[in-house]
């Protein structure tokens, strides 16, 4: 057992879905409010289904960003009270908690070590990074899990029209940069 | 009457896929003592050798975090709600 007390990963419930839909309304909607909170990280929950292959967001809930003042610009803190709360509202309705977003407001949308050292304690869950800018053919919305191999491993985004048109246009990468 | 205890999908597989557990106990140790029994591993995950929740991990009661409260000690009663939660956090810097 580590010391952060991650699983196992190979039992039930660690694999995230391959797939992230994301209505083209929200991803933009997670574009505008990285950018309106300038040079601060923003963070927030992903609400939806998980299916087996894929997690479709119906919502996002952004959460304060609870990491110490003057460390916002590189650091981000979910309250869990806002993760509570959630999971309070959407009991019941079929709809849960699918994974977490935040933005690196300088950098690009690949999980930082720090990053990836949470993903550890969240297998299962889809995390969602704006980036400041879009990496070439790919776009500031990017999607990572940690699986079940104990890697961080890229989750393809689907964006979807109002349409329900699906869109591949965030590609995953093969290989962490 | 028990006490609901919440757990995130992260360790479901050490209660055999369930997110909601009851306990008995008057604090959240009695609660982690009750549940280890029918759930090995699972205390494990939540304490750590030195006996305290560990770093990476959030205890609430009713919403409110037991290292503001009396930890371990924080008392329990029937139809409280305690939740399990790792901690969400990160961001583009590097660690340190």
């Amino acid at each position: 057992m580590s010391d952060t007390g991650q699983g196992t990963g190979t039992a039930w419930g660690d694999a995230a879905p391959r797939e992230l839909h994301l209505a083209a309304g929200l991803a933009a909607a997670l574009v505008d409010e990285a950018s309106v909170a300038g040079d601060e990280e923003v963070c927030g929950l992903l609400v939806g289904r998980r299916e087996t292959d894929q997690s479709r967001v119906a919502r996002t809930v952004a959460c304060t960003n609870a990491a110490p003042e003057g460390r916002r610009q590189t650091r981000f803190e979910i309250d869990p009270r806002c993760l509570i709360e959630e999971e309070r509202v959407a009991r019941g309705s079929g709809e849960e908690v699918v994974g977490f977003y935040h933005s690196h407001p300088a950098g690009d949308p690949i999980p930082s070590p720090v990053d990836r050292t949470y993903m550890g304690l969240w297998p299962g869950m889809v995390w969602v990074i704006v980036g400041a800018r879009a990496l070439a053919m790919r776009g500031r919305v990017r999607a990572w899990s940690f699986d079940p191999g104990r890697e961080v491993v890229p989750r393809e985004v689907r964006i979807e029209s109002a349409r329900g048109e699906s869109g591949m246009a965030e590609r995953p990468i093969t290989r962490d940069p | 009457m028990s006490v609901t205890v919440r757990v995130p999908s992260a360790m479901r597989k050490l209660t055999h896929g369930r997110a909601e557990l009851e306990a008995e106990g008057a604090t959240v140790r009695e609660l982690l003592d009750h549940l280890g029994a029918g759930n090995p591993g699972l205390v494990g995950r939540i304490m750590g050798d030195d006996g305290d929740v560990r770093e990476f991990l959030n205890v609430f009661v009713n919403g409110a975090d037991i290292r503001y409260e009396d930890n371990l000690d924080t008392p329990v009663s029937a139809g409280d709600e305690v939740s399990i939660v790792p901690s969400i956090a990160g961001g583009a810097a590097p660690p340190g």
